[in-house]
This record gives structure tokens, sequence and C-alpha cells, in this order.
């Protein structure tokens, strides 16, 4: 039985954070950015997180390879993946807090993407499929009725251009019920799940809870402090003065709503219906109301 | 054999490379040579290695998994293995790519992961790591009637002091989505590897085989908030830095011991060229913007930094 990640080491080592996509991953990096830095005011969200640099990007793993990623086959990328990994992650030298949104996946020859010798732990957040929808859509400028398609399809990735190049290497998301169970049910590394509502309900809470399964220490003032800093008010306000690196579209803002449960007034009893009757039963064992 | 003219060498190859310039009536001794062999899993004696290679006193092996091994010596010979079922064909890009690379890198050369057309009989270099649009904005230039040098490695080498860089003699490379906005589809060639949409692309406008003064050097950066696409002068520390930070598999020179060669040839670059960072949307959303402020620079229009 995983209990947690464990202190930091001093070699090298990642910490995923993983999710769907727009499930709160953003929210809870810039968490432990603001508590890392220990600031009296709140980090530029432009600015580095010191959270590790982005190993997990086409030109690190170019870079590490030596070989140009957009030559190769996804299937020959992912194969890979986890010695270009564990080197750059042991190159760094302390830990990586590394964002993915891929499901967690294995390559041809059967080795898990993400359990690397240098892999420690995971954190997982869940959000809602139903929110989950309303914000894809809203973030990636496309219908709520596409967004659900490419919630509710195992087939769906981030990164897949054949006629171009992302910087971003494929990402497979197996479809929101896919996604979750690959993460929560493998047994390689420690997980520990977080929902996003019940750290939008007790965000004081649930981080304590996190940062107790990262081995991160921290005072209970501290914990305030970055859960100030990290409010949807402080990211929007920043983002209205400044943009965010992060958009998918620039005319789009990132942080929205931020809310729990928006889903009831955003979309229509038929698109509810149609991410229930895929989902249901991830849906219930999350203790999400179906 | 085949022989061709690549990088500012005469190469023979015992495979295709397409995207090469073909040379003919060859006959003096090549200055470097592919051609198939056994090649080791591992490098005896290896002082650096990575997830995919491997680096000793003058021999760099390489590995593409599932496609082939490369083994890189003395600066002048490549010998590949093709893993099995692959054809020959499927690894001639890698061949051309990182095992020439690190056979330039062996010859001590500075060789820069660099795009380059000819401004006012110069070089001007455009440097990124892959995908930071290179090929696609030296192909929108010389679609613009500027002349086409190198779309991604350019090797400097200094003559009496001034720094220099000859065509690649190799075709631009361009993804299909490229191709097609910049209406490059009747210079398309083959794809550079079968199955990946991307190609061989004759360049609308082949610079003269010559050697060319480096004049200018653009780093491109991606706009990463609410900021305008901008051209921005670069101290001298900052140029030097960039340039290490732009070799072509910017590892091989420190993996090789030639952490010093580098300094000092960044240093010497440094002395003769302006450089600047060329801060633009990636890839095409303001392709058009970004040429526009480029030709505004050339004229000297709004710029006083010339």
């Amino acid at each position: 039985m995983h209990t947690g990640a464990g202190p930091a080491m001093t070699s090298g080592e990642i910490i995923w954070l993983s999710s769907f996509p727009k499930s709160g991953n953003t929210w809870f990096r810039f968490l432990l950015a603001n508590l890392k830095a220990g600031r009296r005011e709140a980090l530029d969200i432009n600015g580095p997180l010191g959270l590790g640099p982005n190993l997990m990007a086409r030109h690190s793993f170019d870079d590490v390879t030596m070989i140009a990623s957009g030559l190769l086959t996804p299937e020959e990328i992912d194969r890979l993946r986890p010695p270009a990994l564990d080197a750059l992650a042991a190159e760094v030298g302390s830990r990586v807090y590394q964002k993915v949104h891929c499901g967690y996946t294995r390559a041809i020859d059967g080795q898990p993407l993400f359990a690397g010798r240098t892999a420690r732990g995971a954190i997982y957040i869940v959000r809602d499929p139903r929110d989950v929808a309303v914000s894809l859509a809203h973030f990636s400028g496309v219908d709520i009725d596409r967004a659900i398609d490419s919630l509710n399809s195992t087939d769906s990735c981030l990164g897949q251009h054949t006629r171009r190049q992302g910087t971003q290497l494929r990402q497979q998301l197996l479809g929101w019920t896919g996604h979750v169970q690959s993460w929560l049910d493998q047994t390689d590394i420690p997980v520990h799940l977080i929902r996003f509502e019940d750290l939008k309900s007790d965000t004081t809470g649930e981080f304590r809870r996190a940062l107790d399964f990262l081995g991160e220490q921290a005072s209970g003032d501290q914990v305030i402090a970055a859960v100030e800093h990290s409010d949807i008010r402080e990211l929007r306000a920043q983002e209205q003065r400044s943009g965010f690196r992060e958009r998918w579209l620039p005319s789009v803002t990132f942080f929205r709503r931020g809310e729990a449960g928006s889903w009831r007034d955003e979309l229509s009893p038929e698109q509810s219906m149609r991410i229930v009757e895929a989902n249901a039963p991830m849906m219930q064992r999350l203790g999400y109301s179906v | 054999m085949n022989y061709y003219r690549m990088c500012g060498m005469n190469v023979a190859a015992g495979l295709e490379l397409p995207g090469a310039a073909p040379l003919s009536g060859f006959s003096a001794a090549p200055d470097a040579i592919v051609q198939r062999g056994e090649v080791p899993h591992e490098l005896q004696n290896a002082t650096r290695s990575g997830p995919t290679w491997q680096v000793a006193t003058s021999r760099v092996l390489l590995q593409v998994p599932g496609v082939a091994r490369f083994l890189i010596s003395d600066g002048s010979r490549i010998v590949f293995e093709p893993a099995p079922g692959r054809s020959d064909a499927e690894l001639s890009i890698f061949v051309m790519g990182s095992a020439m690379g690190a056979l330039l890198h062996q010859r001590g050369l500075l060789v820069l992961h660099a795009g380059a057309v000819v401004v006012d009989g110069k070089a001007a270099l455009f440097c990124g790591h892959s995908g930071a649009g290179k090929s696609s904005l030296v192909a929108a230039l010389c679609q613009s009637g500027r002349s086409f040098i190198t779309d991604d490695i350019a090797v400097v080498q200094f003559h009496d002091g001034v720094p220099f860089i000859v065509p690649d003699g190799r075709r631009l490379k361009l993804w299909a989505d490229a191709v097609e906005r910049l209406s490059l589809t009747e210079y398309r060639g083959p794809a550079v590897r079968e199955g990946i949409e991307k190609y061989w692309v004759n360049p609308p406008n082949p610079a003269p085989q010559a050697r060319y003064p480096v004049g200018e050097v653009f780093f491109l950066r991606e706009i990463r908030s609410q900021e305008p696409t901008h051209i921005e002068r670069l101290s001298s520390v900052d140029t030097a830095r960039s340039l290490r930070a732009t070799a072509y598999r910017p590892r091989l020179p420190a993996a090789m011991d030639q952490e010093a060669t580098w300094f000092t040839g960044c240093s010497a670059l440094t002395r003769h060229i302006h450089a600047y960072s060329l801060t633009r949307q990636v890839p095409f959303d303001a392709a058009d913007e970004c040429l526009s402020m480029l030709d505004a620079h050339w004229r000297g229009a709004g710029h006083d930094l010339r």
C-alpha cells in the first residue's frame, strides 16, 4: 500500500501533477508555487513558478535524445519517453513538479510512460466531467457538443498534429473515464487523488493533505498565504492585466469562473445526459451525482 | 556510391540522400563517407551518454530505437545499421540530421541550429530549437524574394577572422501545412521519411554557392503573454550565451569537451554580428506581421539599431 511520495530526494525526481485538461491542474500548480516561493505577494502568473523545468516539452525531448522528435512516430517517441524523462530529471538533480495531461499509458514495449526510475508519485486532480466539458469548450473555442465528443472519446489526444509540428508531444487523453481510470488504477507509483470540488470548498484542508502526501513542510500561515495568492480572483486580475502564456487561443481568457457545478446553467439536459451516459460508473465512483 | 555537396563538404554516401545536392563528376577524396556496416550497441570507453547516444574519444554512437544505429567517427565517417526490416530510405533523414551534425562537431566546427537567407550580400541567421519555426520563416522569406542558404544547420567558419557560412546544399524541410500556406506545392519533393508529412521542398530562390559573411543573427522567441511582435537588440553577453545554447544538438560540444572552442568561437562571432531577439507568434498566426517587421528592420525604417 502506498502511503505517500515522501520528502524530496536530493537526486532528480518527478512528481506528476496529472489531470484531464481543465480540471484545476493550473490552480494546483499556483498553490504549490506560491507556497514554495513564500512571498508576501502573489507570484507573477507569467513568471517562473519554481517547480522545475518543463520536462515534457518537445524541445526537452529533442535535446536529451539528440533526435528530432518531428521525424519520429508517436509510438517511437513514447518508447523513448521513460529514459528521456529519467535523463532530464537526473540532470535537474532535485524534485520536479511536472504537469501532465496524458493518460497513464504504456509504450509499445509495455513500459509505462510515467513510471521511470525517477518517477516518485502523482497528484491526480479530477473534476466533474460536466464542468470540464463547459470549460473545455470555452478554452478551445469549440461548441459544447464537440467538447463532449472529445471528452467521451477514448481516442482523444492533445498535440496530435500530422501536418505541422506542435510545441508539445502527443498526449493520449483516453477520454474522461479512461483518463481517470488509467491514473487511479495503476499500481506503479503512489497517487494522491484530489477532487476539484473538495479543493474548492476546503482549499486549505485539501491542500494540506496533498502537502502531507508530497512530504512538503509548511506552517498553517504559509498554507493560508499560498491559498490567498492563488485565489481565482487574483489569477483573473493578473490575467486581465498582463495575459497568460498558457492560453490556448490568444483571445480567450484562461481563468474563467473556476466554480464547481456551473454546468447546471451552461449545459442543456441532453448535453449533460450524453456525458453521464458515457461516464456514469466512474462519476459514481468519484461521488458525482448522476 | 552517391556523391553530394553538404555543409561545405564533399560527401560519398552508400545510400541515397534525397534532400542533398548531388555532385557530378566527383573524383577527389571525399571529406566524409557514409556507409552501411555493423554498428555496436555500446561504445567502449564512452565518457558521456544519454538515453540514445554515447560519446567516446572521436566516436559518437546514436541509436534511433527500432529504426537504426549510427556510428560517427573521426569527423569523416558515418556507419549506419538499419534495424531489422527497415530500409535505407527510412533512415536517410537521420544521416542528414543528427549523424551529420555529430560529424561536423567532431570536426571542431561551430555548428548552429539555424536557418539562413541572404540579406544585402550577407547571411542573416535565424536560430531556435526544433519547432521554433525556423524552416517556415526561412521559406516565407525565400518566397518573398530572399535567397536560401540553409533551413536547419549553419556551419560557421572563420576566414581571416571573418565568420562565413556556405549554402548547406540541402533542400528546405517543411510540414504539409507550411507547404500549403506558403503555396510551395509545385516545389514539393518526397517526404523526408515515409509516413511523416514533412517534405523536402526545393527552395524558390537558392543562393549561389559562395561564402556569405554572417551579418545578423535573430534568436526566435515565442510570444508568451500580451506583447507585440518585436525585434530587440541583444547585448554581447546575451548574444554569446544564446549562440552557445543554439548549437546543433547542444549537448554534443560539452560531451566532446569542446566548451573552450565554443567559448572562443561564440565570442569571436559575437564581435562580428548584430544579434537580436525576434519575438513573434508561432507558427503562422502572425507570419505576415513578422515578415513586415523584418522588412522594416532591413530597410532601416523605424529602427536605429543598425
